[in-house]
């Protein structure tokens, strides 16, 4: 019995030994400080849904405008300061073309639903403006309804043109 | 793994370390002497100098930036987007043609005096053609037969006309072959114009209503 108790002590001693060593010893705090960096970039990303619109062939003299099979959706998402403002114009290099004959491209103009979207006629000797932003980022949905005014003198043929949209975020 | 504890010791933890400096006692860690203190003074300010380098964690932070960037593809002053969209039109060959007034008289009258009888109108005609730039649109004037009154008639041929201004043209009804009423250029365009009739008079003529439906086609090739 004498000597359980002994051994008794002896482990209660060591184990208190143990406990002050590890607190002396191994233990350690020390204060730690994280730097959360995040960078936002300008940024903008422009769709057009669908990317080819078509204007049927109809008569001047009932159809004097003729409005394409499909309006275009248009979603422009955009980044950039909050004191500047992101800019969307659409450049057309080119008349309406088939083989040697044209038609205008400025006889192609479209209206415009949904803010900041505007409506326009198309040029080629100058990119247009086809939205007007309001300062900062900002996501932006609407749609363009294009029409081609429609005229006697256009030759017969498949005209095609391809025009630019230009989402800046400066 | 090892932790320097700045005082030359180096305490490797594994599980029999930790074994046996659980059995080393309290009495058994040697106090920090002045001179031990002095160094880990010395080196803790070293330390820190070697952390307070503000031009190259300057750098180092715009170098990950620039990275950063051309990883994602974006710049960080400003970003493009264009999208292109195409534009058809359809213009097929289309031809529209107008007269107004659709019926012209010609009153009786002595072919002594009037040899040619004008009609009660003018007959305005618009010609709108669509066709390709190196083709051409054709106007052709047709009549079945001569004007006719029961069973008693008047050659087509006494009926002719002129026209104000190109591309139409002047001629004489010709109920065996259409006769032309028009010039056009080669392409599209949009055409007006008026036609003048006449009746060539004659005492040979019984007298009657005498009708005829004269049929005018304007193609676009």
């Amino acid at each position: 019995m004498k000597n359980f108790l002994k051994t008794l002590m002896t482990i209660t001693a060591i184990a208190g030994a143990a406990l002050i060593l590890s607190s002396v010893t191994f233990a350690a705090s020390s204060p730690g400080t994280l730097t959360i960096n995040a960078t936002v970039a300008a940024r903008a990303e422009l769709v057009l849904a669908p990317t080819t619109i078509n204007f049927a062939d109809s008569s001047p003299t009932t159809v004097s405008s003729v409005p394409a099979d499909n309006p275009v959706a248009v979603t422009a998402r955009v980044r950039t300061g909050k004191a500047t403002a992101a800019t969307l114009t659409v450049a057309s290099a080119n008349d309406l073309t088939s083989g040697s004959d044209t038609i205008p491209i400025s006889a192609v103009s479209w209206t415009a639903s949904g803010a900041p979207f505007i409506a326009g006629t198309l040029n080629k000797a100058s990119a247009q403006s086809a939205a007007t932003f309001g300062n900062g980022s900002g996501t932006y949905n609407g749609t363009y309804s294009f029409v081609l005014a429609n005229n006697w003198t256009y030759n017969t043929g498949s005209y095609t043109a391809t025009v630019t949209y230009t989402l800046t975020a400066p | 793994m090892a932790v320097n504890i700045e005082r030359g010791l180096t305490v490797n933890l594994t599980k029999q370390n930790l074994k046996d400096q659980m059995l080393v006692s309290k009495s058994s860690v040697k106090p920090l002497d002045e001179s031990e203190k002095k160094q880990i003074s010395i080196k803790k300010e070293e330390t820190m100098k070697n952390n307070s380098r503000p031009v190259g964690k300057t750098f180092t932070i715009l170098a990950a930036m620039i990275v950063v960037a051309l990883m994602t593809g974006t710049t960080l002053f400003a970003a493009n987007a264009t999208q292109t969209l195409t534009i058809n039109a359809t213009v097929s060959a289309r031809a529209e043609l107008t007269l107004s007034p659709s019926s012209i008289s010609f009153a009786d009258a002595s072919p002594t005096t009037s040899p040619t009888i004008a009609a009660n109108s003018t007959v305005a005609v618009s010609a709108n053609v669509r066709t390709a730039a190196n083709s051409k649109a054709t106007l052709l004037a047709a009549v079945s037969g001569d004007l006719t009154s029961g069973g008693d008639s008047i050659p087509a041929s006494n009926v002719s006309w002129t026209a104000s201004a190109g591309p139409f043209i002047a001629g004489t009804l010709n109920k065996t072959t259409a006769q032309s009423a028009a010039n056009f250029a080669n392409g599209s365009g949009s055409y007006n114009g008026t036609y003048t009739f006449t009746l060539a008079n004659s005492w040979s003529y019984n007298t009657g209503s005498y009708a005829a439906t004269v049929t005018y086609t304007l193609t676009a090739p």
